[in-house]
């Protein structure tokens, strides 16, 4: 195998790397975002994960919050939730399954794409959600960066 | 005329077996139906969805048969050694999201019951108003919400066991709520805390003898106070419910009693005031019911325990009442969930034991039958439960679970042979169950 030859199958190697890192979800963190009217500033994970489990109703200045969640199955919802405080699906929709079917509390309305997750947070200040870190803009603003 | 349903189908084919293919059949085509329009469900205005479990329970003794609850009653009285009817159930839940302020939910779930209606099997059916951000009313048929688990005693997909424990859960003759509730939340740092009170009325079919007997109660009200931090949850509970009707079953009885009571009150007053107390503690309607509860459950991921403890008083012996308690624990490794459970209740009242001699009347047998049934709701008993979780998919899990109960008379929570009633007993179950949501 010549230097040039080599040198071509490493570079190969390292973009089916790359692509498969980004792939995977792994390259990105996940920002959670609310509209930029919105006082909040910055949430803790505990925060906001006792919001995305129904617990918490209130932003901790009082006003009260409307949680945008992902698609049920969704690799960006597994990694937030793994990041944010542990959970797996599997744990989840057990968690989920408890609330909801008991009437306590039902599960917040799940958002597709990024585009009508900032779509509904433009218009909404009470909106929280979460995005690839990758994908925000400057029309919303991040409280709370997960990192890998 | 009543038509029984197993004398219309061939042998080979029992209505639980009709049971277990109709889940089946609803849940693959509920299956389907969600998968292919997942996306129509995002919208937030409609979303169906459901939960069910098929379970095979079977037990060692072929004198008495378990009840997972006081709604049930087995197909062949205590000579039902294993069945599918125990725990297998199907729910069907519909939410309609009609507004920011207004939300619609509804609930029916297929179980085993007595009496096994249309009415019966809603679970839930009501209008929730949220007045304002944290103060939320509903209107309508809503859990019973006493307890850590008295509103998701169906949902076998959303805790670790099988059931909930039997010694705590199985006589509390409340399912479902037709009133109104309101629950008001309060957010103070990274604690949550919560108030709910529910009033209004129920309505349980139950088997009395050989007729059913639908438990209505009357001026129920439950209060509870809840605070959330992370992983822990603590609640305690208050409610207290009358009776309002009386069993059918036992019309006969209460005349004899009441006719010895009002015989015999000059000559022989002490048979007198026996009748009169066995009248009264035999009997149902104008009863109160009062339970007192702390609980609390905690869930890190890894770790699970719940542990509650309940107190109970009724007016009427009949009525099981006393101290109940349970812990469980579990440990997850990975996908695989082992636990232990522990639950107990013991009466707050003595064994009756005839204080008179009935003889110079005649009317020893009415003595005995009445002290028979008076004793026969007498639930004093423990169970030791050890278990297994196999979480195999995002949204369906296998549970096995070995019971070991041990049983002092007069086995109120299980179908029996009479003559079991009066000895102590230990008798082990085994569960295997399929949970899923959907």
């Amino acid at each position: 195998m010549t230097h040039s030859t080599s040198k071509i199958f490493l570079i190969l190697f390292s973009m089916v790397l790359i692509f498969s890192w980004v792939e995977l979800g792994f390259a990105d963190g996940v920002a959670v975002v609310v509209n930029p009217r919105n006082p909040i500033i910055k949430l803790t994970k505990r925060e906001v994960s006792d919001m995305f489990l129904g617990r918490r109703h209130t932003f901790p200045d009082g006003n009260p919050v409307v949680v945008l969640e992902r698609n049920p199955g969704s690799q960006l919802r597994e990694k937030f939730f793994n990041l944010l405080n542990g959970m797996n699906l599997k744990l989840l929709n057990a968690y989920w399954a408890r609330l909801q079917f008991s009437g306590r509390v039902q599960p917040p309305v799940s958002i597709s794409n990024d585009h009508r997750l900032l779509e509904i947070i433009l218009q909404n200040e009470a909106a929280i959600g979460y995005m690839s870190a990758s994908s925000v803009d400057d029309s919303v603003r991040v409280v709370l960066n997960l990192d890998k | 005329m009543k038509i029984n349903a197993s004398q219309t189908l061939p042998k080979r084919i029992k209505p639980q077996h009709m049971l277990i293919i109709g889940m089946i059949v609803v849940t693959i085509v509920l299956g389907e139906f969600f998968t292919v329009h997942a996306d129509e469900n995002i919208k937030g205005n409609f979303t169906l969805g459901g939960y069910g479990t098929l379970s095979y329970s079977m037990d060692d003794h072929e004198t008495v048969a378990p009840a997972r609850d006081i709604s049930q009653k087995p197909d062949n009285g205590f000579n039902t050694d294993s069945t599918f009817k125990l725990d297998s159930r199907l729910g069907l839940h519909a939410y309609y999201h009609f507004s920011d302020t207004l939300d619609f939910v509804a609930q029916g779930v297929l179980r085993d019951q007595v009496n096994l209606t249309f009415l019966n099997s809603m679970e839930l059916a009501y209008v929730e108003f949220k007045a304002f951000p944290q103060i939320n009313v509903r209107a309508g048929r809503f859990g019973y919400d006493a307890f850590l688990m008295s509103d998701t005693r169906n949902i076998g997909y959303a805790y670790t066991w099988v059931r909930p424990p039997t010694e705590f859960y199985s006589w509390i003759p409340v399912f479902s709520v037709d009133g109104i509730d309101a629950i008001w939340r309060i957010d103070s740092g990274d604690v949550q805390w919560s108030i709910k009170a529910q009033i209004g009325s129920s309505h349980t079919d139950i088997p009395v003898g050989d007729q059913d007997y639908e438990i209505e109660t009357d001026n129920l009200r439950a209060i509870t106070l809840s605070r959330q931090s992370g992983s822990l949850q603590v609640k305690i509970g208050y409610s207290k419910f009358t009776l309002n009707n009386e069993a059918d079953a036992l019309s006969s009885l209460h005349q004899g009693l009441g006719a010895v009571a009002a015989a015999t009150s000059k000559i022989f007053s002490g048979i007198s005031r026996e009748a009169a107390f066995l009248r009264n503690n035999t009997s149902f309607q104008e009863q109160n019911i009062t339970y007192m509860t702390l609980g609390a459950a905690y869930d890190d991921g890894i770790w699970i325990a719940q542990a509650e403890l309940s107190h109970s008083t009724a007016t009427s012996n009949i009525l099981p009442h006393g101290n109940m308690a349970y812990l469980a624990v579990g440990h997850r490794l990975g996908d695989w969930t082992p636990y232990l459970m522990y639950s107990i209740t013991h009466p707050t009242y003595d064994v009756y034991v005839s204080t008179e001699n009935w003889e110079p009347i005649n009317q020893e047998a009415l003595q005995e039958q009445a002290a028979y049934i008076l004793n026969s709701t007498r639930m004093d008993q423990q169970t030791f439960s050890l278990g297994l979780r196999w979480d195999f998919h995002t949204q369906a899990a296998v549970k096995l679970q070995w019971d070991n109960s041990y049983i002092k008379p007069y086995y109120g929570l299980w179908w029996h042979d009479l003559d079991v009633a009066t000895h102590a007993d230990h008798i082990n179950s085994f569960t295997f169950s399929l949970e899923f949501m959907f």
